[in-house]
């Protein structure tokens, strides 16, 4: 009962003085932060989209694409998530909560939950579309704009991935 | 004597603290403000934001910008500082803007656009060291964020001209013939050593108790965004480029510069004065 009430007592000195957030490096500007987090963001709110289309779609080469597409992007936000962690910024990321362009929205998803086939196939590819259109804008904005080299090449790989993810997705879904 | 002395003083404090309360007589109708202010009107509309996404255009919602004529993804002060303004008084070089409204899809600008630079928030004693609100400051008010029209909110709606309508953390709807407005008051209170933070709101705090809390002690001028749209009736016609109504934001990039800011300080805020546009008693 001791044992619990100085592990609780303890618990709350430390979570009570857990420091305040750090600013972040001093390598980081302050596009590589916002392209990071917005990227992170991003990747977060388009993976439950991937995950509706299996059962859903009615295009077996669709269905395949999603499912490596969904593998990839966990693959991808891994690496934002650890130069974010590398730039020093914690906490959680400002951008999840907030319908940013490019981000399919609850309204989306819901809509896409109730449909099949090429209904499905039609708004998927159209949601997706413009949620990789989004990427490649931004990740350009990172690449000029950006400090950090590894910030900036990491901008560099996703725009071409991205780009031929596009036509991938225009060629499964079209 | 000490008993006497006790006695006289608590008469005295008593008599000051009745003068300090005392209202001022009916008749002389004086009403002290502390404020100055900047009529900055529609100037343009970009997916970009200098402060939240700088470096990065389009990555933003789309935003209505007043004030600098200039501001996109790019811009830093000096832009500012050289660029054009469409404010009255032109001085102000500041940019302000906020998230576009809609109505049924289509953007809608506002027909009036006053930044209101205020004393109030503070206790008068707090209000007479007001410093100038430092050259370069960036400020993200309100919650964008928000998911409700509960307490992270703080902008309100209301109607000009029709103050029957009670204001709201959400659109209101304004009798025909009114128009539908945004208030949100700034935090007033500087830590006194970040133009911005990685949040672009933790280097600024709002007063708590008439007074700049401990952490936050600079008091500066309280900046209120009153935003006027030419549009009224049914609020579910209307949606901000963020979502709904509650979450209205204003984002604030100081470009005055020093010596007008300083002199309205001086001359409007700190005594408790009203000024118009042009920084002079009014």
């Amino acid at each position: 009962m001791v044992r619990v009430f100085v592990f609780l007592l303890l618990s709350v000195l430390l979570l009570g003085c857990s420091p305040a957030p750090e600013q972040p490096k001093k390598e980081f500007n302050a596009t590589d932060v916002a392209w990071l987090q917005l990227a992170d963001a991003l990747h977060t709110r388009a993976l439950p989209l991937l995950g509706l289309v299996r059962g859903r779609s009615g295009s077996r080469t669709l269905a395949d694409l999603a499912a490596r597409l969904g593998r990839k992007h966990e693959n991808e936000r891994a690496r934002l998530r650890a130069l974010l962690a590398r730039a020093r910024v914690t906490g959680e990321n400002p951008h999840v909560q907030h319908d940013m362009p490019g981000m399919p929205t609850a309204d989306d998803l819901r809509t896409l939950t109730g449909l099949r086939d090429d209904a499905f196939d039609r708004r998927f590819v159209a949601l997706f579309r413009a949620y990789l259109d989004q990427l490649v804008l931004v990740a350009k904005g990172e690449q000029s704009s950006g400090s950090a080299p590894e910030v900036r090449e990491l901008a560099a790989a996703l725009e071409r991935d991205h780009t031929a993810d596009l036509a991938g997705l225009e060629r499964a879904g079209g | 004597m000490t008993n006497r002395k006790t006695t006289l003083l608590a008469l005295l404090s008593l008599l000051i603290g009745m003068v300090v309360i005392a209202p001022r007589p009916a008749d002389a109708r004086v009403i002290r403000v502390a404020e100055f202010l900047a009529d900055c009107p529609f100037s343009h509309r970009l997916p970009d934001d200098p402060i939240v996404f700088p470096g990065l255009p389009g990555a933003s919602h789309m935003h209505s910008f007043f004030g600098s004529r200039v501001t996109n993804a790019y811009t830093q002060l000096s832009d500012l500082q050289n660029g054009a303004t469409n404010c009255n008084p032109a001085v102000d070089k500041s940019s302000y803007w906020v998230p576009t409204l809609y109505r049924d899809g289509a953007a809608v600008e506002p027909a009036i656009v006053t930044f209101y630079y205020l004393g109030e928030g503070v206790r008068d004693d707090i209000i007479a060291t007001t410093q100038a609100t430092p050259l370069g400051l960036r400020i993200v008010a309100g919650n964008a964020k928000a998911t409700g029209p509960d307490g992270s909110s703080i902008a309100r709606w209301s109607c000009l001209h029709a103050g029957e309508v009670p204001p709201s953390k959400d659109f209101v709807n304004c009798p025909s013939g009114t128009m539908l407005e945004s208030y949100l008051d700034f935090p007033q209170c500087w830590n006194g050593r970040d133009l911005d933070s990685a949040d672009h709101k933790s280097h600024m705090a709002y007063p708590v108790a008439g007074a700049c809390p401990s952490t936050h002690p600079v008091p500066v001028p309280k900046l209120r965004q009153v935003i006027r749209y030419p549009v009224s009736g049914d609020p579910s016609h209307f949606r901000l480029a963020s979502g709904g109504g509650f979450t209205m934001h204003g984002d604030f990039f100081n470009a005055w510069p020093t010596a007008e800011m300083e002199r309205r300080v001086r001359d409007c805020i700190r005594p408790i004065v009203k000024c118009g546009a042009d920084g002079r008693p009014s």
